[in-house]
């Protein structure tokens, strides 16, 4: 399994998240456990996608600070607006490399709220 | 940023030391009862920014979600006491004698056929306008609130705003009674209507009977989730009493299972427009009302169709049945971890109490 880590913090990109809400889609919990001011970049092998409310969510297989597999879990959106940035049930396979931007959690455990990502084909949901 | 804010507060000396505290300096809210209903105390913050801190983050605005209304903790705020007002222009006291006037005043409702019945059909968007105090500051909100409700209200907010929040969601608890309110679908039939809603954890369902049959006898009420609505037409609009209701979070603050309430619908081209009045003399000082305001959704596309959703797909499984240490199914019981107090009518106080506890112990080793 190929698998590679990057955590770098990359400044305050926030960028647009150009997100349409198709629905009421009535919050399901706070963000507050996420770390808004900073979005990093994490690399790894995708090894289960949830395509599931309330969240949709997206695990990879990354590199540890002493090359140790660690299990990284990134929050994304519900369905309805996950669909709407053009992602769906198959874009990402267990064995695909990606590359995601996220607001890592502020505790520093891995796991963080999706921002942008990169699939295996090269294609940027956003 | 909470220490700068705080600094920045303490370097002011030209206003006495009283009136300077807020709800970001406060050593103890609970000892600034008598400034709860000023603007000054929250920074002029409305509710909603002062949620928006929880992220403790200055988008500007941008982004979507959760990401744009995020702030700064201890920013200012934009609240303008009356922009929005929050008391029921209603002389009535009760739901009730409320329901009964405009019955009386609809000539005992109209009775529609399947050939006369509003076409209401259609996917909407939408709910009550500003039932959280809107872009009124957040003393607005407490003003209307009894000293009891009060003191819980800015408990909440003050929580909120430091990022400890309870949510029901969050917990995969149902959302209540005001979250019914955000109607996707509206079946309209001659006897009964039925809203339908699909959130992200959860879905809702209301019946609101317009048959005449009234609500259950007495001796059979219990509180529900989104209560017990009966209704009637007054020509094309639709007028709704609701008991019932188990006291929950929602709305202005929380509620009691005393609320009741009166809601009217009508369409007007690609809206429902319509209002909502609550009674709960527990909670309110006075009857508190809002607009309620739904859109014609214009998108149709099949893979965004409402969808059948459960909390707990990925945020469970519930913690009350776990296996233990024996590999054995068990069930947790009182004074166990994470167990869950079913009979708890406000478990947001409980969380709140120990988050307070735990909050005030991290500052005190962090030296904040």
């Amino acid at each position: 399994m190929t698998s590679m880590t990057s955590l770098k913090v990359t400044g305050l990109l926030t960028g647009a998240m150009a997100l349409a809400v198709v629905s009421p889609a009535m919050s399901h919990h706070s963000h507050a456990m996420f770390d808004h001011s900073k979005e990093i970049s994490v690399s790894g092998t995708v090894t289960e996608f949830a395509f599931r409310n309330p969240h949709v969510l997206l695990y990879l297989e990354i590199k540890g600070e002493n090359g140790e597999p660690v299990r990284y879990e990134i929050e994304m959106s519900n369905i309805s607006n996950t669909i709407s940035r053009g992602i769906r049930p198959a874009t990402f396979k267990p064995g695909d490399v990606v590359n995601a931007k996220v607001h890592p959690l502020k505790d520093g455990r891995p796991g963080g709220n999706y921002v942008t990502i990169v699939a295996a084909d090269g294609k940027t949901y956003d | 940023m909470r220490s700068i804010a705080a600094l920045l507060v303490g370097l002011s000396l030209s206003v006495p030391a009283s009136a300077q505290t807020t709800i970001f300096t406060t050593n103890d809210f609970r000892q600034d009862r008598d400034r709860w209903t000023d603007p000054a105390y929250y920074e002029n913050n409305t509710v909603g920014q002062l949620r928006g801190m929880g992220i403790d983050f200055d988008s500007g605005g941008r982004g979507s979600g959760q990401e744009a209304t995020a702030r700064a903790y201890g920013s200012k705020g934009t609240g303008r006491v009356g922009a929005l007002n929050l008391a029921s222009p209603y002389p009535y006291t009760s739901a009730w004698e409320h329901y009964e006037a405009w019955r009386k005043d609809a000539r005992g409702g109209t009775k529609h056929t399947k050939n006369t019945i509003p076409d209401w059909r259609g996917r909407w968007s939408g709910g009550p306008v500003g039932l959280n105090g809107g872009p009124n500051p957040a003393s607005s909100v407490a003003a209307m609130l009894t000293p009891q409700y009060r003191e819980y209200f800015v408990q909440e907010v003050k929580a909120a705003a430091e990022g400890r929040i309870w949510g029901a969601g969050s917990f995969c608890l149902p959302g209540g009674f005001f979250a019914s309110l955000e109607a996707e679908e509206f079946i309209v039939t001659p006897d009964k209507v039925w809203t339908l809603a699909a959130g992200n954890g959860e879905n809702y369902i209301r019946w609101i009977y317009t048959d005449g049959s009234g609500h259950t006898p007495k001796e059979s009420e219990f509180v529900k989730w989104h209560g017990e609505s009966i209704g009637f037409w007054d020509r094309d609009a639709l007028i709704i009493h609701t008991n019932q209701i188990r006291g929950w979070k929602g709305g202005l603050s929380e509620s009691t299972d005393n609320l009741e309430t009166v809601e009217r619908y009508r369409r007007v081209r690609d809206m429902i427009e319509g209002e909502i009045t609550l009674y709960d003399p527990d909670v309110f000082v006075r009857p508190v009302h809002a607009k309620m305001r739904f859109e014609l959704d214009a998108e149709t596309r099949p893979e965004l169709r409402p969808l059948y959703n459960t909390c707990t797909d990925t945020n469970g499984p519930s913690t009350k049945v776990f296996m233990d240490d024996r590999g054995m199914l068990n069930q947790r019981l009182p004074g166990d971890p994470l167990y869950w107090n079913a009979a708890d009518p406000r478990p947001w106080r409980t969380y709140l109490a120990e988050s307070d506890k735990r909050h005030e112990r991290y500052r005190k080793a962090e030296g904040r």
